[in-house]
Parts: C-alpha cells; structure tokens; sequence
C-alpha cells in the first residue's frame, strides 16, 4: 500500500510525522507520530480519525479551525503541535 | 492532605514505569497518598514518549546489544536517554485538582522545583517552556507529563553526566528535529551537573528532595504491598510487552 510521510518541526519546536496510507488514490489510514503531548493519550485516536475526515473533504481554507474545534469540544489538548501545524502536514502528505 | 516521598532507588525500565502507573491507579482510588519519588535505572534504559513510533526514534538492535532497556512511557514529549549512573529521575503523582489545570502552568510549578534545587547548587538555572530546564543555555533537565483517570503524573530527569557517545548510539535524531537549531550537533544542546563541577550524587539528591517537598506536609514512605504487586504486573504485561513499545 503506497505511504508518504511528511516530517516537520512544529511551531513549537516538537518533532512529528505525518503518514498517509492510500489505495488507489484514496485515503485507508492517517498516522501521526511525534513528541508532543496529547491529553488524554486515547486523544490521539480521535485526532487522527478526525484528520481521515479532513481528507475526505479536501484541502479548504479554515481546515485548521474546525480540526481545532473538533478535538476542543472532545476535551483533548494537544502541547507542541498546532492545528495548523497538521493540517499543512496533511495537505502535503494526501496522494 | 499529607504527601508521600519515596527515597532513590534503582529499577529496570519496565518497572519504574509499572510503578508510576501502579500508583497513579492506587491515587485515584485513594489507597495512596500523593507521592513524591526519586530514582534511576537499572540497567540504563532508552525512554520514549506515548506518541513516538520505536523505530523512528531509537536503534533497538544497539540497544539490545549494549544491554540498554528499550521502554514506551505513558507521558507525551521524547526519546531519552537513562544513563545508569548519570542521573536522577523524579515522579509527582497526586490527585488532578491538586494541579493546575492549565498544563503550561503545571510544569513551570514542577519544573521550577528542579530550578530551585540547581540554585541551591549554586547554578543559574532557568525554565524553559514547554518542559525543560536550562543552565547556560543547554538542557540539563526535562519532564513529561499526562493527566488520566483524575491523576496527574509528571516525571522527569535531572542530568548528573552524559555519555553523548552511547547516547547518540540509541537515539536517532531527525533532521526536522535539528532544523532551526542554533547548534548543529545534538550533544552541544545538552549539559550536565559534572559540567559544573557538581558530581555528588547524594548531595544533588538532597537538594531535590528539598525543593520538591518544601511547603508540603510531607512523610517519608515506601510502596504498599499491594502496589508492588501491581507494578510487577504492569510491568510485565505493559511494559515488557513488544504490543505495547512498538505499538507505533
């Protein structure tokens, strides 16, 4: 199944990996890796799922604020990584 | 409420995270107080954070060949190096309404605990957001920290000397990591206490204990039975377990 990862250095400084799993043009898994902080840690599950999500719709311009939004109104809180910081991530990483 | 503090001992890597996460569990039951504890690894250990994928950050065949335990942590940030007789290790674990909610906050209340001790050493030492703290510019000390089940955990390390030869064996650093950085190569980035003539490691040990107990109605303690057989569960099933350290 075809990958591409997307390594970058986030706005504050944390390290993560971005991969996209793809088939035949469309998306099959989002993974992301880093050393940042998401709490709670099951938090990181939902921000993935909700990045499948994002790729469905395709890039869009305030992609940043409803994945914020998103993961604020399940009480997840993400250190050393911005919404912003994922969705570039995610735009360059989709097939 | 009156806190807990359990004096330096050694563990392995699977153990000292078995512990952690055997108290936190008897915190949030309240069988446990609040505890304060300090300790080192044994055999030395490579750490990584919640998030981190083991292959990306960490040479796991040099690891096994050097003997150096490879362990998963429950707390977010990144891959450490645990030297064995290069430094002390602290863990805060107490009820989550005893912290701040403001995540920043907690750690610049905690990590102003290591900064306190290293003045007392007589350094100049400063906090670093999001984790770390600094001497001279160079990272000397850096924590972790996660929030589950009404308890919050945050451990961390205090460098009493580096080994950046076998540290930089175990560790991989990525480009995206160093991209930025005003220094090029990774070991110029960090310091330790033998850097400053500091190489007491009961009297660096003492000055902790100070800093982080100070204002605290605090006793010394040691584990329950209870959570010494819950640890050695954890640790065998969690965190010996190749499921759990390379589930990413």
């Amino acid at each position: 199944m075809p990958s591409h990862t997307v390594e970058r250095r986030s706005s504050a400084g944390k390290t993560f990996r971005l991969t996209v799993l793809s088939h035949g043009g469309k998306v099959d898994k989002i993974s992301l890796t880093g050393d940042f902080f998401i709490v709670p840690e099951e938090g990181l599950g939902i921000l993935e799922a909700r990045m499948m999500d994002l790729a469905v719709q395709g890039r869009h311009d305030g992609a940043g604020g409803w994945l914020q939004a998103a993961f604020a109104a399940q009480g997840i809180r993400i250190l050393g990584l911005s919404s912003e910081d994922l969705v570039d991530a995610l735009w360059e990483a989709l097939p | 409420m009156k806190w807990r503090m359990v004096d330096f001992e050694y563990w392995s890597a699977a153990m000292n995270m078995g512990i952690d996460e055997a108290i936190s569990e008897a915190v949030a039951a309240e069988t446990s107080s609040p505890t304060v504890r300090f300790y080192g690894w044994r055999p030395s250990a490579v750490t990584i954070g919640c998030f981190q994928s083991l292959k990306d950050e960490v040479d796991y065949p040099e690891c096994v060949r050097l003997g150096i335990d490879v362990v998963r942590r429950r707390t977010g940030g990144g891959a450490v190096f645990h030297d064995e007789d290069g430094e002390i290790t602290y863990s805060v674990i107490t009820p989550e309404e005893m912290m701040p909610d403001d995540i920043n906050m907690a750690y610049r209340i905690i990590c102003g605990h290591i900064v306190s001790a290293l003045k007392t050493l007589g350094l100049d030492a400063s906090f670093s957001p999001i984790n770390d703290v600094l001497v001279a510019g160079k990272k000397i000390s850096g924590s972790a920290q996660t929030r589950r089940g009404g308890v919050f955990l945050q451990h961390g390390t205090l460098l009493l000397d580096l080994r950046p030869d076998t540290m930089f064996k175990v560790l991989k650093v990525s480009k995206a990591k160093m991209s930025g950085r005003s220094y090029s190569d990774p070991a110029n980035r960090v310091t330790s206490l033998r850097n400053f003539g500091i190489a007491s490691h009961s009297k660096v040990l003492a000055a902790l204990k100070d800093a982080f107990m100070e204002g605290k109605d605090w006793e010394e303690g040691g584990w329950s039975d209870e959570e010494m057989k819950r640890a050695r569960h954890l640790a065998e099933k969690r965190y010996s377990s190749r499921d759990w350290n390379f589930s990413r």
